[in-house]
């Protein structure tokens, strides 16, 4: 049986979903190569009552979110709720990577507390470095391209099958490779680069089980 | 350090980004880097968000160019 992801984004509500947005192309690419059931749920279907009519419905074994987070919610289209600690039962038996800020430490712990396998995360403000000129074509922006392509790892190598724990040591080694090249570049667009790099890298987290798979 | 020294260290780094950079950071929004400069200076949320980073930042990277330097003698 086809293994199910849910992924959740939102286009037009500001910049910075924007990113999110065309970097989770990546995403439902490599799910789609891999013999995935991608199930997407974007804009203006990106609400409370839509993600969680899918999350009973079609029982994802992956969810993926994109959008704003606090330490007890996620939101998506214009701000609104997707899931938060009132709702976390509703990740039962998933694992689940949330780019959003913040929603490790409360909703992670309150979801994990709930029978969610695993819940994967930023302790803080996750950071979107970008040039202005490629605001309306972030695909180009080569200041956010690396920072979200990492913070990709995670779900690629979780649709590959790999552990969270991997899925994270990958993402991490990654960064720290891309960190190290910076630290030698003459580029001074790397420096925001490295900034978000680091900040990200270092708020990334789990809640749950390291050697669950999705 | 006293708190003028640590706004102007975290501003002076700041001012080594490109005018044209800007930041999403998650709910407080976006902010190009002189409007990073000005919530720095002003110690707002964002401001006091940016100015840990510069100091976390400045505390790891000598453990991050200990691993580079690892990794030279390595392939020597």
């Amino acid at each position: 049986m086809k293994k199910r992801l849910l992924l959740t984004r939102t286009k037009k509500d500001d910049i910075a979903n924007q990113y999110l947005y065309v970097y989770s192309d990546e995403i439902i690419k490599e799910a789609e190569s891999r013999g995935w059931n991608a199930d997407i749920v974007e804009d203006e279907n990106n609400t409370g009552n839509e993600i969680e009519s899918r999350l009973k419905k079609t029982s994802p074994d992956f969810v993926f979110f994109n959008g704003h987070g606090t330490p007890a919610s996620i939101h998506g289209h214009k701000n609104d709720k997707v899931i938060d600690v009132k709702s976390a039962s509703l990740l039962k038996e998933k694992v689940v990577y949330a780019r959003s800020c913040d929603a490790l430490s409360e909703l992670g712990t309150e979801a994990v507390n709930k029978g969610c396998k695993a819940f994967i995360g930023y302790k803080g403000k996750f950071l979107i470095p970008r040039t202005n000129e490629y605001e309306s074509t972030p695909a180009k922006d080569k200041t956010a391209r690396p920072v979200l392509q990492v913070s990709n790892i995670i779900g690629k190598r979780l649709l590959k099958g790999a552990t969270v724990q991997k899925a994270i040591d990958d993402t991490q080694s990654r960064a720290r490779e891309l960190m190290l090249e910076m630290l030698g570049s003459e580029e001074p667009y790397d420096a925001a680069t490295f900034k978000a790099l680091y900040r990200n890298y270092s708020l990334l987290s789990f809640e749950g089980d390291a050697r669950a798979t999705a | 350090m006293d708190k003028a020294y640590l706004k102007k260290l975290v501003i002076a780094r700041l001012k080594t980004i490109p005018p044209n950079i800007s930041f999403s950071v998650g709910s407080y929004g976006d902010y190009t880097r002189d409007e990073l400069i000005r919530e720095v200076k002003d110690e707002s949320p964002v401001g006091k968000e940016f100015t840990e980073i510069e100091i976390q930042m400045l505390i790891d990277t000598p453990k991050i160019v200990r691993r580079l330097s690892e990794k030279a003698a390595s392939s020597y």
